[in-house]
């Protein structure tokens, strides 16, 4: 295929007409991120503890919700919570449908994760946490997470520069976020190849500039543990 | 709607995601081995092609890639067909990904094993082939089934660039019947059973490669 | 050019990383069908040597020839200029390594891990490679091995699949480096046994890093003791061993005899 035959070039006055526009459509893709990560930091937090609840039912029921969480498609999900959510009579905006949407998706992630954390702590400290005669909700609280926390900061950093990555999804229940604007622009003003190049650039801009901080984050950890 | 009534008007929408999903695994895997291996090249010019291709493609979200295929790649003349499209930005995707799997395994096989090649006196290619890439692919394949459910997923999106996949189905079938929990679960269990069939399936293929090798202990 | 041409020379060899010299200066020859045993401290660079020889690692300075020929040099117009690969390649054909940890490779069987580089470097048919590998096998005791796989063997076998290994190349040269420092105590006679062999039966030149005195003592023509590396003094093993003129080979040889 013939690039030499373009029909259309890219249009630099074109491009910078829509910066405006699509800077603040990623405040949007911003703020449903960072809503998204905190959902799923919570309920991944909770899945986590499910998953070692002594009860033998609680435990297998959330390995299979996490199973079945992780393994289906994001978009599904928003439109399954989308569609079904107005019926049993919880009316919300779309934006909050999709920040819920991510959080449920993201927490399936984030249980691996912190369930990598637990594992981390010592056996001994459990066995500690029992011998002082401390609560189950003390021994996580007290003892257990402030040590199984800390080191899987990185790879949570991971799972939300993932997370900003499909925020476009949202764009598939009307949410003006990054990518819907861009289709807007597109479709008012028929070029799309400037729009959605500024999206993909934004996009690596600020997802590889983010992977940077995580990875200066690991070498900080690192640091502070060889300590 | 009966029950089977539904699965059957989803049937049409189920080959189309198989065929994305085993297109785009093709295309993934070659790209993987591609690049991972072209980041880890003697030639500058190799290495940096391969680094911005995967960090491009890493670094951006599948679906404005998709989108960006779809709507853009036209105006510059480029034409493919959306299940062309599909099966291209999910390999791509995917691949960059993958690139990453191979490098990694390749780089974690330990530096003994290269130096009692080279003192078998085997040249740089025998090294990587009879060497270190069997020995690699072992570590690969765990990732590699991660990914590989990542890009069945990902055949969702090309419900959105009017490829009649299944979810494209399921949105008409629920437009038509109304019957949203019932339609979206459905689809949802026929995700993750094909999920699950590819788990399988990539346990088995560990499972052979590492009996056959005898691998479960260290040497 | 001298009439008998030593098989391994090097001159003034040194090595460092970063700030440390491992080797200071190394001048040694090395005769055809010798047998050489280098003793010395651990970190004494005894093991870099070997390594440099194997062209695993790149010397900082000096020069070393194998019959005759520079091997981390070529020359071109008659100026000599650093090797390629065709040339340190052509070089490698005449050396072969055991190493302390044995490398075999894990996801091939016996058979596989000494049939492989004579049929893909040398090129010859898998019937002839086979066939010899067997002989190879049969020679080490391990004959009836052929179809297990690294992970199934002990240190001891696995050894001696390594030496199997090696030798299915036809090396001019083979180095051992510590290569019975990684095994159970009851399983270094059966090693030491298939090396006396070879040191008796063969005239390939040998060139071993040991601690086992006892055996050095044996087997080598010539014993080298370096340390912090440098050549402190060298001799056939009776002087070496019997009566070191040298204070620093006399206290690592009471240290070693002591533990």
């Amino acid at each position: 295929m013939a690039y030499g035959a373009c029909n259309v070039t890219f249009d630099w006055s074109i491009a910078l007409e829509t910066l405006p526009a699509l800077l603040s459509a990623l405040r949007i893709t911003a703020f449903a991120t960072v809503l998204g990560m905190l959902a799923a930091a919570v309920l991944g937090l909770v899945w986590a503890i499910a998953r070692r609840s002594p009860k033998r039912m609680v435990s297998s029921l959330a390995g299979l919700a996490v199973e079945f969480i992780r393994s289906t498609p994001l978009l599904i999900q928003i439109y399954f919570l989308f569609y079904v959510l107005p019926e049993i009579g919880i009316v919300m905006s779309p934006m909050f449908t999709g920040v819920i949407a991510l959080g449920l998706h993201y927490s399936a992630y984030l249980s691996e994760v912190y369930r990598a954390g637990v594992e981390g702590v010592p056996k001994g400290q459990w066995e500690a946490a029992r011998a002082l005669n401390l609560g189950r909700l003390e021994t996580w609280r007290l003892v257990i997470l402030p040590q199984a926390l800390p080191p899987v900061v990185p790879a949570m950093g991971n799972y939300l520069i993932a997370m900003f990555k499909d925020t476009p999804m949202l764009s598939a229940i009307t949410v003006l976020e990054l990518l819907q604007t861009a289709k807007v622009i597109g479709a008012e003003r028929f070029r799309y190849l400037e729009p959605l190049t500024l999206v993909g650039l934004l996009f690596l801009l600020l997802s590889l500039g983010a992977s940077l901080l995580v990875r200066w984050g690991e070498g900080y950890l690192g640091k502070a543990q060889a300590r | 709607m009966s029950f089977f009534a539904l699965c059957w008007s989803l049937l049409d929408g189920l080959a189309v995601t198989l065929l994305l999903t085993a297109g785009g695994s093709l295309v993934a895997i070659g790209l993987a081995w591609i690049a991972g291996l072209g980041r880890l090249s003697t030639h500058r010019v190799v290495r940096a092609t391969a680094a911005v291709y995967v960090e491009v493609f890493r670094g951006t979200s599948a679906l404005v890639q998709l989108y960006w295929f779809f709507y853009a790649l036209p105006l510059l003349g480029v034409h493919l067909s959306p299940l062309v499209t599909g099966v291209v930005v999910l390999g791509l995707n995917i691949g960059a990904y993958g690139a990453e799997v191979v490098r990694g395994a390749i780089v974690s096989i330990g530096s003994d094993q290269r130096e009692a090649a080279v003192a078998l006196n085997m040249t740089r290619r025998q090294q990587l082939w009879l060497v270190i890439v069997p020995q690699a692919l072992l570590r690969m394949l765990p990732p590699a089934g991660n990914l590989l459910i990542e890009l069945m997923k990902a055949t969702a999106l090309v419900s959105l660039i009017t490829l009649s996949d299944l979810t494209f189905r399921g949105m008409i079938l629920r437009a038509e019947t109304l019957d949203t929990v019932q339609v979206f679960g459905l689809l949802l269990l026929i995700y993750f059973g094909i999920g699950q069939a590819l788990i399988v399936g990539v346990r088995a293929l560990e499972r052979r490669v590492a009996g056959r090798w005898h691998m479960g202990r260290a040497t | 050019m001298k009439s008998e041409q030593q098989m391994v020379s090097m001159r003034g060899l040194e090595k460092s990383y970063g700030g440390v010299h491992v080797l200071q200066g190394i001048d040694l020859d090395v005769a055809p069908g010798e047998k050489l045993s280098v003793i010395g401290p651990s970190g004494s660079g005894k093991s870099t040597l070997l390594r440099i020889l194997m062209t695993l690692e790149q010397p900082t300075k000096g020069f070393i020839e194998i019959e005759g020929e520079p091997l981390w040099d070529m020359r071109l117009n008659g100026r000599a200029i650093p090797a390629d690969s065709k040339h340190l390649r052509r070089m490698r054909s005449k050396v072969g390594m055991v190493f302390q940890h044995f490398n075999l490779f894990p996801h091939m069987t016996v058979l596989r891990n000494v049939t492989s580089a004579p049929i893909h470097v040398l090129r010859i048919s898998r019937d002839e490679a086979e066939a010899r590998a067997h002989e190879l096998l049969d020679k080490v005791g391990l004959g009836a091995k052929v179809d297990a796989y690294p992970s199934q063997l002990s240190g001891g076998q696995k050894q001696r699949v390594a030496i199997a290994r090696a030798l299915a190349m036809y090396p001019k040269i083979m180095l051992f480096d510590e290569v019975t420092s990684a095994l159970d105590p009851e399983l270094v006679g059966e090693v030491l046994g298939v090396l006396r062999e070879l040191a008796h039966r063969t005239d390939m030149t040998m060139i071993l890093v040991t601690h086992e005195i006892r055996f050095a003592r044996e087997i080598s023509d010539r014993v080298v003791f370096i340390d912090h590396g440098q050549i402190v003094e060298q001799g056939p093993p009776e002087r070496i061993f019997a009566e070191p003129t040298e204070t620093r080979t006399r206290e690592f040889l009471k240290s070693i005899l002591e533990a």
